[in-house]
């Protein structure tokens, strides 16, 4: 075999393994849909009002314990149920229970657990070798009381349909007044292995609150009490034109009762050197020395979610603070952004999520638990809205971190009881400082904390707060397009004014023009005036002059 | 963890990044279309105000004695409008024997000749002349021809008709009266009408803007400036003023603008007259308006460059308003227009982006609204020209007969580069004249003929 041949033969032995290579598809890791959530829900075949709203509930919940669930009918979940360790039946239907449910089968496996929310079906009390009593026929109406986080008791006003008192609870929490008799709101059975909620509709804050406490109660292995969560201090609606002034002053009332707090700023994305700026960042860069963390808020979008463009903004704003020395922790978002894929890499960019109300949580929850799933497992530092019972806005759950706000527009003795109140209760409060954070953003810019250094972009950050000097003038630097551009902007009310005004004069004119017309063509009686004749020559000669004398007459 | 991320431009490059040359271009149009804009206006209401005052007054100033006038009017292949025009001019009331009527047939080859053999005989009391020239003495456009009939005149004041004029019976004798009261009147201008206005939808919109144009520019300018230009029909101009500055220039189209500056160089005025009235045929198809305004257009940037040099020139008084009126209007106007226009365009395509905000809708349309009340005022101040259908025709002209400006200049400017660059003769391009029926004239001349 010859040199070139052999040559030959190896170079296409090297491009065949390349294009083998090559060929190989890339491989896409999609969401995996065969696995199985945290915990399957059973709904009847027909759910009424109260039954929507307790599921809407328990999926809002299990979202904020950032717990994956599947939905299913009795019918549908006859052939997955062996696939659940933890189930929840809301309002469940005697006759619809799947078989191992109603024969006892599943229930006997040490490591399920089970929930009944509404009416317990006598097939599960049996099951667990329970006794059911029904306490009246009809509907009866009563008050249910439980004792929240930090001590807080809440009573609400209940009506219930059908309600089973099943006897025999090892551990009760809550209780419900019915006036001749009082029940427990919950009731725990067989190790906790069976948890009844006595509840038909668990819409209020009140069954959101009861739910999270008690499914936290209910999954919790140990003796002791479940972990408790943060409920932070959140001070919102902090704009680059806020007057700094105002800003350090609450700043430092947060600081002068020892209270750990978090600073809610609006992005700003152009001009981050203007005055303005850079002294709402001095108040900021104060507070974050004393203690005080800085969040970032997510741009307001109005014509759509566009994923580069988020995260495009989301870079700008966020370097607008870093310049000045100011090092937000988190990003607070709507609740809605959740679900939505074009939010997916900005959700994904921070690992401290602050979660704001929209108004949409309890519409979105349900329609899509595939990407409800999706964004629990992705493992951010969730702090969700605090659930509160009365005007205080203090949180009423520490199952799992919650932010209570508190706008700066508020008046200044509101935002003061607020925290008074706040650092005087028992709510468990801790600086956002004390758990770690990381954060991606573009341009490889990028932001760790791990408890104790704060690393921005490779360097290491310091969080003293030393007084930047500057000089009375800032020099806006406008070039004449600049000026030009910005009384263009001002020249359009200008030139409308201007506008107005000259088709008003136009008008006029117009009338009076109109007028003479008028005048000159249909009033009989109209007289024009003729100029002195001029003594150009001595000699009269004006032959055609009298004829046309006749058509023309003095004015007076 | 390791991802790909979009680079997002820093905050400083991006704002440099804002300032494009279309920017720049886009902030030029808008305000030199404001302000040419605001300066019509203002040249608008002061036409008006002019002419309110005018309108008080019949225009008459009785004399005694009426000096002698050459009436010259200037026909080449005019045999379709000629006998109309000049059976008007002999039924002036202005004294039959104080006046003549020279006719200047120029290198015709139509009936030109015969329609005035006839009209000598039908009229012999007239003092009624036809001078017929050919290709050699004649045939170099208008102004030769007026040259030629200035040498065979022999009145102390000179009038001038086209030859598709047919001015009202008392427009020469408002004319004379009013240029004899002031020595220092060189000359003085009337009105021109559109004849046939109902003829197409072109004619209709030259109507309109021959209106505005008189009372914006020519009653306006006069009002603020004393400021005039010769229109080029219904005007009389002294002898000796003609004499002093050596006739007509052979060499502009617009002989009429180019004499104008002459005039004030020399330190005279003009004045304008609207109640002397003349009705003259205005082209009614497309290809014929567009070769007349081009060659207007071409007339006017002749005139501006010969006369640029006096801009800075004390000497020259109040004629340099003039040259910056027509600085602003050929260059400064035309320019912005053709950027708005591109910048127009490019933007509805995508290919343009201009960074400027702040000018709403609501400004675009108030330009509009100025526009239109602005021609509204000055069709207000004739007779039958005010309605809603005249409105309706201002804001259809605005899309489109307006939008025509633009091209016209763009030729004239072309045409008047490729005749420098290849040393061309300046070509008169003869208007076309078209029979007229009663519809298209009786409504526009409201009943009078």
């Amino acid at each position: 075999m010859s040199s070139a041949t052999r040559y030959k033969r190896i170079l296409l032995i090297v491009l065949s393994i390349l294009a083998l290579c090559l060929s190989q598809p890339t491989r896409v890791f999609a969401a995996d849909n065969t696995e199985t959530a945290d915990f399957l829900v059973i709904i009847p075949d027909v759910l009424d009002n109260a039954s929507k709203n307790t599921l809407h509930s328990v999926l809002a919940e299990l979202t904020c314990l950032q717990k994956t669930a599947d939905v299913q009918s009795g019918e549908e979940a006859k052939t997955s149920l062996s696939s659940y360790s933890d189930i929840i039946l809301i309002t469940p239907v005697e006759d619809e229970l799947p078989d191992a449910l109603a024969d006892g089968s599943w229930e006997k496996k040490q490591d399920h657990q089970l929930m009944v929310i509404g009416r317990m079906p006598d097939a599960i009390a049996a099951a667990f070798g329970l006794e059911t009593k029904q306490i009246s026929d009809g509907g009866i109406s009563g008050t249910a009381s439980c004792t929240f986080a930090a001590n807080q008791i809440v009573q609400q006003s209940i009506s219930l349909t059908t309600p089973v008192y099943c006897p025999g609870a090892e551990e009760t929490n809550g209780s419900i007044d019915l006036g001749e008799i009082t029940l427990p709101l919950c009731s725990f059975y067989s190790n906790k292995r069976l948890a009844y909620i006595c509840l038909d509709d668990c819409a209020s804050n009140f069954g959101r609150m009861l739910l999270a406490d008690q499914i936290t109660d209910w999954q919790w292995p140990y003796e002791n009490a479940p972990n408790q969560y943060t409920g932070y201090i959140v001070l919102t609606d902090i704009y680059p034109f806020t007057d700094p002034e105002r800003l350090l002053t609450y700043v430092q009332y947060l600081i002068d009762n020892n209270a750990a707090f978090v600073l809610d700023v609006m992005p700003l994305y152009e001009h981050a050197n203007y005055p303005a700026y850079t002294q709402l960042c001095e108040v900021l860069r104060y507070a974050q020395s004393e203690g005080g963390a800085v969040i970032l808020h997510a741009p307001v979008v109005q014509n759509g979610l566009e994923s580069d463009e988020l995260m495009e903004n989301v870079t700008e704003a966020f370097t607008s603070l870093t310049d000045q020395g100011v090092y937000p922790l988190a990003l607070d978002v709507p609740e809605s952004w959740i679900l939505k894929p074009e939010a997916g890499d900005l959700l994904r960019s921070f690992r401290t999520l602050f979660i704001t109300e929209d108004g949409t949580f309890d519409t979105l929850i349900g329609s899509d638990t595939k990407a409800l799933s999706s964004f629990i497992r992705n493992g951010n530092q969730l702090v969700f809205p605090s659930l509160t019972a009365n005007d205080s806005g203090l949180t009423y759950v520490d199952c799992y971190a919650t932010a209570m706000r508190i706008s700066i527009d508020d008046s200044e003795e509101e935002i003061h009881s607020f925290i008074d109140i706040a650092v005087n209760s028992d709510i468990p409060m801790q600086s956002l400082w004390n758990i770690s954070m990381a954060l991606y953003l573009n341009d490889g810019i990028y932001a760790t904390y791990d408890g104790s250094t704060l690393i921005v972009n490779g360097e290491k950050k310091l969080l003293n707060y030393t007084p930047s000097e500057t000089n009375g003038d800032f020099d806006y630097q406008r070039t004449i397009y600049y000026r030009a551009i910005a009384n263009l902007k001002g020249t359009n009310r200008i030139l409308i004014t201007i506008s107005l005004i000259v088709i008003i004069l136009f008008c006029v004119l117009i009338i009076r023009s109109r007028r003479q017309m008028h005048r000159i063509f249909l009033e009989k009686n109209f007289i024009r005036y003729n100029d002195e004749p001029t003594e150009t020559d001595p000699t009269p000669d004006v032959p055609n002059a009298e004829n046309n004398e006749k058509s023309e007459r003095k004015e007076n | 963890m390791c991802r790909m991320r979009k680079t997002t431009k820093n905050l400083k490059e991006r704002r440099i990044d804002h300032v494009s040359v279309w920017d720049i271009l886009s902030i030029y149009a808008i305000i030199a279309i404001w302000a040419m804009m605001l300066l019509n206006v203002t040249l608008s209401v002061g036409g008006c105000v002019y002419t309110l005052h005018m309108n008080r007054s019949s225009g008459h100033t009785r004399l005694k004695k009426y000096p002698f006038v050459s009436v010259l009017v200037p026909a080449h292949n005019e045999g379709i409008v000629l006998r109309r025009t000049v059976e008007s001019l002999l039924h002036f009331d202005y004294p039959k024997d104080k006046y003549e009527i020279i006719v200047i047939n120029d290198n015709s080859s139509d009936n030109t000749w015969d329609i005035m053999r006839e009209l000598e005989s039908i009229y012999p009391e007239h003092r009624l002349i036809c001078i017929s020239t050919d290709k050699v003495v004649g045939g170099n456009g208008k102004s030769n021809a007026l040259n030629i009939g200035l040498s065979a005149s022999k009145g102390e004041i000179i009038a001038i008709y086209d030859a598709d004029n047919t001015p009202e019976k008392d427009a020469l004798r408002l004319l004379v009266e009013n240029l004899v009261t002031d020595d220092r009147l060189a000359a003085v201008i009337g009105k021109f009408r559109t004849r046939n206005r109902n003829a197409s939808l072109l004619t209709r919109f030259v109507n309109i803007e021959t209106l505005a144009h008189q009372y914006t520019n020519q009653a306006g300018r006069y009002f603020f400036f004393r400021l005039c230009t010769i229109p080029g029909t219904n005007y009389v101009i002294r002898r000796s003023i003609l004499e002093a500055v050596g006739g007509w220039d052979v060499k502009a189209l617009s002989e009429d603008t180019e004499i104008s500056f002459r005039i004030y160089r020399m330190g005279y005025y003009i004045r304008q007259l609207p109640q002397a009235v003349t009705w003259e045929q205005e082209p009614q198809y497309l290809k014929q308006w567009f070769k007349q305004r081009v060659r207007w257009a071409r007339g006017n940037l002749y005139v501006m460059v010969k006369n640029f040099k006096y801009t800075f020139d004390p000497a020259a008084g109040k004629m340099r308003f003039d040259i910056i009126y027509y600085v602003l209007t050929y260059f400064i106007m035309f320019s912005s227009l053709i950027i708005s226009d591109v910048i127009f365009v490019g933007g509805l395509l995508g290919l343009i982006h201009v960074h400027i905000s702040g000018f709403s809708s609501v400004l675009w349309g108030m330009a509009i609204l100025v526009f239109v009340f602005n021609v509204m005022l000055t069709l207000s101040m004739e007779k039958n020209e005010f309605s809603l259908l005249s409105m309706g025709l201002v804001i259809l002209m605005l899309f489109t007969y307006a939008k025509l400006w633009v091209a016209v200049v763009a030729k004239a400017v072309w045409d008047t580069a490729m005749d420098k660059l290849f040393h061309r003769k300046v070509k008169w391009d003869k208007t076309v004249r078209y029979a007229e029926t009663a519809g298209s004239t009786a409504a526009a001349y409201g009943g009078k003929k």
